[in-house]
């Protein structure tokens, strides 16, 4: 018998699989040019229904869109699947709520959690009190209570902003300033520039920031696309190295090298782009300025040849658009300049090193007051699995008057849950929320002003975000921060 | 059959979001290109919601620009940004054929920091705008 239950078990999972394989392959196939957009929404709708946060306007949207782009027969399919993915998700987030409020009981009392899934047993047909029983609930809350009473004493409220970070008037905030950080992915920069300018007062270059994180690691020209991939993954693990190689060299201002100068939107799509195009400029320098070897590789032309290239080379640089948009980066850069390092660099590599001289050339050095070395004055917390050891950092940097830097899975502000890796932020200030008995934090982000980016239920004030300890802590994975 | 008509057509014409406290006038707009700051005086509305203050150019007020209307929505996949963590704004801009700027803002005397999509000489609208429309349309956020 139980051989037999199996076996049939086996055979429905299958049939469902394949069911719902061809449901996706009927849509991405059969609903012309949006097919392939719309199968990959399906395939989000199941993802929410399996993690239990399946929502019916959101599935109501995405059936509007199935009735208007495919034929009548899938529709009611899909319409049959989404009713299938509802119940689905009741059920899966009844499981998440009953694993949520055991978690949460460490931090505040479960409340809101035990009245959903009241709720969601009542719809279920179910009795909340034989699914958990009343023992256990009575447990949870007063685990809840004493947990809360705790925190509530140590999460004092406290709010490190300070100018350039924000605009003060009479000791009160009037404005955030805010960061945005474009297409480009190296919010880490962003993030230390944060922590140096809270501590400097100055508004700190970001993106210098992440050029001092490449010219520490020594790719050479063949390892451009390492070096663009990387720069784009500059993650909070590698803002130690960029902190150690900046304090040597000092930061350089803002103001002298812009992060979000127009130049980059309106010709690449990114700094990043920016930078690569050096790398067509030294291309196209060694191609004119050597000819091809015997039998294989280039030769240096003579030196009356070069001469004579590098005229013509110069005269056409200095009317190019090329050109002008490299003064954008560096703005104090001459022509003559760029071909005297044209012509002395090997690699496009060494072209960047020594134009980022000419971007920056006061540098601001940090006098910081302590005694201990670098490596214990720039700290980041990755040993520790425990986040509640993180936020503890995090509370003792606060009450020093610190923010402090944070690697986190950015799903927790976003709402999404489609794994989108590792981000960094600054928190910068911290409160107690009587109302739902949870210790808050407050993220700056490097994403702009704007709140529609964030879960509606985060709240939001000009693109800072204040977020619950115990979400926090779900997605916390490190901390960095400057004593 | 011609009552049909009209009100499947005013379906398709209806703007996505009209807001009730829209308010429009002169405004002064501040942004850096070639590390100078450049100044620009132009119209433009702002309406606010629930999670902040939305503008857009006057040419889209009451959302009657053709980039705002129900037929120009179309999916966006974010998916080739991967993994590059970056301002969502940004992304769904560009990808939606726009040029992104960051800005600051007068209006009513007062400065607001921000990011609009460019479309044309006349048209933008802030990348939170853009945001709050697009999200359902969005893969890949």
């Amino acid at each position: 018998l139980i051989f037999k239950k199996i076996s049939l078990f086996i055979l429905v999972s299958i049939f469902c699989y394949q069911a719902k394989a061809s449901l996706y392959s009927d849509i991405k196939n059969l609903c012309g040019t949006d097919g392939p957009s719309l199968a990959k929404l399906y395939k989000k709708r199941e993802t929410e229904a399996k993690s239990g946060e399946f929502e019916k306007e959101v599935a109501d949207y995405f059936l509007g869109y199935v009735k208007s782009k495919c034929p009548e027969g899938l529709h009611q399919k899909t319409l049959a699947e989404m009713e299938k993915f509802k119940i689905q998700s009741l059920v899966n987030r009844q499981k998440a709520l009953k694993k949520e409020m055991a978690r949460v009981a460490s931090f505040r009392p479960p409340l809101k959690e035990w009245r959903e899934f009241e709720e969601l047993s009542k719809n279920l047909g179910m009795n909340a009190n034989t699914e958990i029983s009343p023992a256990e609930i009575e447990r949870l809350m007063v685990k809840g209570r004493e947990s809360m009473l705790k925190r509530k004493e140590s999460c004092s409220s406290v709010d490190n902003r300070k100018p350039p970070l924000v605009e003060m008037k009479n000791g009160k905030i009037v404005r955030n300033i805010m960061r945005d950080q474009d297409s480009t992915g190296y919010c880490s920069a962003y993030t230390v520039a944060d922590l140096f300018s809270h501590r400097l007062g100055k508004s700190i270059s970001a993106v210098d920031l992440a050029n001092t994180y490449y010219q520490d690691q020594g790719a050479d020209s063949s390892g451009w696309s390492d070096f663009a991939k990387s720069l784009s993954e500059l993650s909070s693990s590698q803002a130690v190295a960029v902190i150690r190689k900046s304090m040597e060299k000092g930061f350089c201002l803002e103001k002298d090298l812009p992060s979000s100068d127009f130049k980059f939107s309106q010709v690449y799509s990114s700094y990043l782009d920016q930078l690569k195009s050096l790398e067509e400029l030294h291309n196209s320098y060694q191609e004119g300025a050597t000819r091809p070897g015997l039998l294989w590789g280039r030769r240096k032309k003579s030196s009356d040849q070069i001469e004579e290239f590098e005229q013509t080379f110069k005269e056409k640089l200095s009317c190019s658009s090329q050109f002008q948009d490299l003064k954008a980066l560096f703005p104090s850069l001459k022509v003559e300049q760029l071909m005297e390092i044209l012509h002395q660099s090997s690699t496009a590599k060494k072209v960047l090193d020594q134009l980022m001289k000419f971007g920056c050339r006061q540098r601001v050095k940090v006098k910081l007051n302590f005694h201990s070395s670098i490596d214990e004055e720039v700290k980041l917390d990755y040993s520790s699995t425990d986040p509640h050891k993180r936020i503890e950092k995090m509370d003792v940097q606060l009450g020093r008057g610190n923010i402090v830097g944070i690697s986190y899975n950015p799903d927790i502000v976003t709402g999404s849950r489609e794994d989108n890796g590792s981000h960094a932020s600054s928190i910068v200030a911290r409160t107690f929320n009587t109302s739902s008995g949870a210790c808050e934090y407050l993220i700056r982000n490097s994403w702009g002003t704007g709140c529609h980016q964030y879960q509606a239920s985060l709240r939001c004030e000009e693109g800072n975000i204040w977020i619950t300890e115990e979400k926090l802590a779900t997605g916390l994975y490190g901390v960095f921060y400057v004593e | 059959m011609l009552n049909k008509i009209y009100f499947l057509f005013s379906l398709i014409i209806q703007p996505l979001f009209v807001s009730a406290s829209e308010t429009c006038g002169p405004s002064q707009i501040e942004y850096i290109e070639d590390q100078k700051k450049v100044a620009v005086y132009t119209e433009l509305c702002v309406s606010k919601d629930e999670r902040g203050q939305l503008f857009y150019s006057k040419n889209c007020a009451q959302m009657n620009c053709s980039i705002l209307k129900k037929e120009s929505l179309k999916f966006i996949s974010l998916e080739e940004y991967e993994p590059s963590i970056g301002s969502p704004g940004f992304k769904v801009c560009r990808e939606l054929g726009g040029l992104p700027q960051i800005i600051d803002y007068n209006f009513k005397d007062q400065w607001h920091q921000g990011s609009r999509c460019i479309f044309d000489k006349d048209t933008f609208v802030s990348n939170d705008l853009l945001i709050k429309l697009w999200k359902d349309f969005i893969i890949g956020l």
